[in-house]
């Protein structure tokens, strides 16, 4: 297994584990992270990318750039969504979804 | 463990795209690739992140009903120490941020390196209540956030109108690059301390 299919791999399972805690966690702020961990994962495995696309030892600057943009995108979500949590903590009263009883 | 088996069947070409970037170089205006094709061939990309940033701070200004960011301003009680720092790091942190707009020509660097840091400095000014952002009228504020984009989106017109959609070439297409890196600069800088500034919790709310 080539360096490349170690680092795709494991961009793949800290996907997973971002989705799963995206969906899990009933407190907002946790799902933020949660976000923010499957987009880290994407970076990852863009730059995994860029450096198998190596051209002459340097790699690839076409998915860096776009690294680069996902990170400015990311950061913007992710302030946006804050501050939604936090408006929704001045509604209600606390930052959590409401849980729902477990039907199985 | 579907997204795995896919990554794991990636096709084997190694080309990318780094043959036609490395190629096309010259003709970008810059001497880094990562800078040419951020700026020059997928400055698309760019010129709609510049929008997506500033849609985040004009949202959060709607969410907090405001049309400025007076909404935050709460005093600050600093030691003479922090005080200090402050009043001497945050022009350092400004001279860095330039030199990183400049740097982006030729070395890693750029537009949002620079704004990034640019952010540092109000960030820290902010917090040592020194800075400007909650005093800021807000059309002064807004105005300054949406210069980053407008000059990008009027350049995206002028190319369009002259023919291909931002396809500009040549040493002019350096200084352009420039000139609009300096103004994403500026607005960057300003809509991540904003977005900073702006989320803290209030003086009237509990965290405050």
């Amino acid at each position: 297994m080539s360096s490349f299919h170690l680092h795709a791999l494991a961009a793949t399972l800290i996907f997973a584990i971002g989705l799963h805690g995206l969906i899990a966690h009933v407190h907002l702020l946790r799902k933020v992270i949660a976000l923010n961990v499957m987009s880290v994962a994407v970076f990852m495995l863009l730059l995994a990318i860029a450096r198998r696309d190596a051209l002459d030892g340097s790699p690839d600057p076409v998915p860096q750039a776009m690294v680069l943009t996902g990170i400015v995108v990311a950061v913007s979500v992710t302030a946006f969504a804050l501050a939604l949590a936090h408006r929704i903590q001045a509604r209600t009263g606390e930052a959590r979804l409401p849980a729902r009883k477990r039907r199985w | 463990m579907g997204a795995g088996l896919a990554v794991l069947d990636l096709p084997e070409d190694r080309r990318g795209l780094a043959g036609e970037a490395r190629a096309a170089l010259p003709e970008s205006g810059v001497d880094h690739g990562v800078t040419a094709v951020l700026l020059s061939f997928r400055a698309f990309d760019t010129w709609l992140e510049v929008g997506v940033l500033l849609v985040a701070v004009v949202a959060l200004l709607v969410l907090q009903r405001s049309g400025d960011l007076s909404f935050r301003l709460r005093p600050a009680d600093p030691g003479a120490v922090l005080l200090g720092y402050a009043r001497l790091v945050a022009p350092l942190i400004v001279l860095v941020a330039a030199y990183l707009l400049w740097l982006g020509t030729h070395a890693p660097g750029g537009a949002f390196q620079a704004g990034a840091m640019g952010a540092a400095a109000g960030i820290l000014l902010a917090l040592t209540g020194l800075g400007v952002l909650g005093r800021m009228p807000g059309a002064l504020l807004r105005a300054l956030l949406a210069l980053g984009f407008a000059l990008f989106t009027l350049l995206a017109a002028a190319t369009l109108a002259a023919g291909t959609l931002l396809a500009y070439r040549g040493d002019a297409a350096g200084a352009l690059i420039l000139f609009l890196e300096a103004a994403v600069v500026l607005s960057v800088a300003l809509a991540l301390a904003a977005v900073f500034v702006g989320a803290r919790p209030g003086p009237r709310e509990p965290g405050g």
